[in-house]
């Protein structure tokens, strides 16, 4: 065997020999040159980014430049030879190294595609040229995720579609998060890489502007909502002695600013969802108020009860009249928690008739039920932070208040349904094996984004490792890991033969699944010391991608796969929901839907679809004290139809291809593709599926 | 079926099954909530007692789906199908 000299000798004479190369051959490089055909490159290549040792790479450089030669090729690309590296590797059988050979794009067909077409797999996206930017960086970070930061089991279980992994592009940040305006009301706006520290706000439009750009920056670092808690309640003391025009010029900013910076970001909207309580919560009565300056003001958040109150009733009249074209806010998302003390706060009724009013409306509030002594913060599609009692406890001083899932990772469970082909033991061991592989693609997670967040100050999560009140600003140790599930109605379907609406023996082996993912799910916890939880995944893409997967891989799926199969507009019901066409009555839906939803501690919705009808506000505000009352549902969204006209400006119930007015063909529709409001324009084919089939709820009109 | 939700450690759980004797009643199934019982904690969401099993137990769901928390109707409730 040859010493490690004697290779650097036969390198040296090697490179020499190159260098007197006739070869008549450019190299189109990455570095935008054209540079002269130089083997050594290879060899450089081969020994900095892989452990090949420098023989093999020597010779392959050779072989590789015999191939160009006996070609005639005069111009080759960088990326090419690499190819042709690669190929070399294989023939040698080191595939290992070839993966840490691999280069990572996309090919000319597909970066055409992206830059001319929209994105279909998230209707949050808008197109254009930044856009374009962001999802081609998304798509090698995806690359580079499945090949360095999973494992191959886990990245392949994720390609075959037995798992799915979230936001892979993004797989160098968080998931989502929940926080406190506290934080910025006593800090400031001091981020990490900002060319300007602001001191905390005086008044309450600065506030807004740090709120606003704060959650920018926090967009940047997760990949999902963003979410805040108790907003009404946190603005209230910078309201005192405002006048109602000054309060309601105030409401209008917050929401229009949120709404529009999809298009002032160039990429995904912020997800925004600003939690709102008409009473005060009760964690948060006795604790000292912050006011304007970031000075405590010798109150305490119970003596802003008016003031509060004044700013959310005033944020859904901003909700009810819409945008300039009268059409629904997309975001923020308004979530308004509805408690025991929400009842025995006076002014309730009005209030509940008032937000009930704008729901079936414009479909905006979400009623996010607080049963007994439960506190949450709620964002994202349906996603909850249930306060625990050391939560409690930092509530005393708010702006602790901070909470972020790190990742999502979804079962698609009708598949297993076919490989368990009816035998109960064995669906259970897989189903238990899928969990376990979540919870490893979890861990590989955790381990590269504790990676980067070592890197400090200096790391690309900077933001993340701030620590104003002497902790991180991603608390590690407050994370939880999302494990979630698609099609469980098709599960059942396949499995029992009828879907989870349709007996009740279906729907106690619905929640059997969803009990056992459940205990599977804090037993790995406790193994792991992290904490696992369930969530009702909203699966905009997944549901399509799953049943696209499952019809290609097993034919079984055909027979509960919903959807449109001759134009391939096809999808698994969302997580634990019940088939969206079956025609159920609004009541028996949130109560047979929320009975699943104490097994699932990280967040579950209900829809109720509207189509064209305008409930009255007064049933509707019957119908959410009912809710409240008599069902285990954790919360609820009514979405009604719009369809605006792009020419004459003007909005309309229901879903129309051309304007009721007008006559105009150039339209827009518009509902909630799955926990948001957007375009339908922009769905992907499965949620075009799903809306077909959903059925319309006639509540009391 | 009536349904009698328990666990292990429970002190009241313990003391209604030594007041009772369960295995002579027909229909009464004891469902002992823990880590590996999916079927329990399923039935204990079908009856809509899962928040309410954080606070108390034991619980029992009697055939026509009334819920009983306090150990001495549960008791009582038992005794009469006993007979």
């Amino acid at each position: 065997m040859a010493s490690v000299t004697e290779l650097k000798e036969f390198r040296k004479e090697n490179t020499r020999r190159h260098e007197t190369t006739d070869m008549a051959l450019f190299v189109r490089t990455s570095s935008e040159a054209m540079d002269g055909w130089d083997p050594s490159r290879i060899v450089d290549a081969l020994l900095r980014e892989t452990y090949i040792d420098e023989g093999t790479a020597e010779d392959i450089s050779l072989e590789v430049e015999n191939d160009i030669k006996r070609s005639g090729i005069k111009v080759i690309t960088a990326p090419l030879v690499r190819e042709m590296v690669n190929a070399k590797l294989l023939e040698r059988g080191l595939e290992s190294v070839r993966r840490l050979h691999t280069r990572l794009g996309s090919p000319l067909y597909d970066v055409d595609q992206l830059i001319t077409r929209p994105n279909k797999e998230n209707a949050n996206v808008p197109h254009g040229p930044e856009a374009t930017n962001l999802t081609l960086a998304e798509n090698i970070k995806k690359e580079y995720a499945l090949l360095t930061v999973f494992d191959q089991t886990v990245g392949d279980a994720h390609m075959r579609g037995d798992i799915h992994l979230h936001d892979l592009g993004f797989v160098d940040r968080p998931y989502c998060s929940g926080q406190s305006l506290e934080y910025i009301k006593k800090f400031g706006l001091n981020l990490p890489n900002s060319l300007a520290m602001a001191r905390p706000a005086k008044h309450p439009e600065v506030l807004l502007a740090h709120m606003v750009k704060f959650a920018a920056a926090l967009q940047s670092h997760f990949a999902g909502a963003i979410g805040w808690d108790a907003v009404n309640l946190f603005f209230a003391p910078y309201l005192r002695g405002l006048s109602e025009t000054e309060i309601r010029q105030l409401a209008q900013m917050l929401i229009f600013e949120f709404s529009q910076q999809a298009v002032a970001r160039g990429g995904q909207a912020i997800f925004t969802d600003i939690n709102l309580y008409w009473e005060i919560p009760r964690h948060f009565e006795n604790v000292p108020a912050i006011g304007p300056g970031g000075e405590f003001t010798g109150l305490t958040y119970a003596d802003y009860l008016p003031e509060a109150q004044q700013f959310v009733w005033t944020l859904f009249d901003v909700y009810r009249e819409g945008d300039g074209a009268g059409r629904p806010f997309f975001f923020p998302k308004p979530l308004v928690h509805i408690t025991e003390k929400f009842f025995s706060t006076p002014g309730h009724e009005k209030f509940l008739r008032h937000i009930c009013d704008i729901a079936s409306e414009k479909g905006n509030t979400y009623f996010v039920f607080d049963r007994g002594e439960t506190a949450k913060i709620s964002e994202c599609c349906r996603l909850s932070f249930k306060l625990e009692k050391s939560d409690l406890e930092d509530a005393k001083q708010p702006w602790k208040m901070r909470y972020s899932a790190l990742q999502n990772v979804t079962v698609n469970l009708p598949r297993i349904a076919y490989e368990a082909k009816g035998d109960d033991s064995k669906l259970f061991s897989i189903l238990t094996e899928r969990i376990c592989l979540s919870a490893q693609a979890h861990l590989e997670k955790k381990r590269f984004i504790e990676r980067l967040l070592a890197l400090g100050q200096t790391g690309p999560l900077a933001l993340l490792t701030m620590d104003r009140d002497g902790e991180s600003y991603l608390r590690m140790r407050r994370v939880t890991y999302l494990i979630g599930m698609v099609g469980l109605n098709e599960m059942v379907q396949f499995h029992t033969g009828e879907e989870l609406h349709e007996s009740d023996e279906a729907l106690k082996f619905g929640l059997k699944v969803i009990a056992h993912m459940n205990l599977t799910s804090s037993r790995l916890g406790r193994q792991y010391n992290m904490r696992f939880v369930l969530e009702q995944t909203p699966a905009e893409s997944t549901a399509y991608r799953f049943a696209k997967l499952d019809m290609k891989q097993f034919r079984e799926a055909e027979s509960v796969v919903k959807g449109n199969l001759k134009t391939e507009e096809i999808y698994y019901t969302n997580s634990t929901l019940f088939n969206v066409s079956a025609p159920m009555d609004a009541i028996s839906r949130v109560k047979r839907e929320g009975l699943f939803h104490p097994l699932i501690e990280a967040g579950s919705l209900t829809h109720i679809w509207l189509g064209e009808t305008r409930p009255d506000p007064d049933s509707l505000a019957n119908f959410v004290r009912k809710i409240f009352r008599n069902t285990q549902n954790d919360q609820v969204a009514f979405s009604p139809e719009l369809t605006t006209c792009v020419s004459c400006g003007r909005t309309m119930r229901g879903l129309h291809d051309s304007c009721q007015y007008c006559d105009s063909k150039e339209v827009e529709q518009i509902t909630r593709i799955t926990g948001y409001f957007t375009k339908v324009s922009s769905w992907n084919k499965g949620k075009r599926g799903e809306l077909k089939d959903r059925h319309r709820n006639r509540l009391v009109e | 079926m009536t349904y009698l939700f328990t666990k292990q450690g429970c002190v009241k759980c313990d003391w209604v099954k030594e007041q009772v004797d369960l295995k002579s009643i027909s229909d009464v199934q004891v469902m002992q909530l823990d880590s590996e019982n999916s079927e329990a904690l399923a039935l204990l969401a079908y009856y809509e007692c899962v928040a309410l099993s954080e606070k108390k137990l034991p619980i029992l769901v009697s055939d026509d789906s009334r819920i009983i928390t306090s150990v001495g109707d549960i008791k009582n409730y038992l005794v009469s199908r006993d007979s």
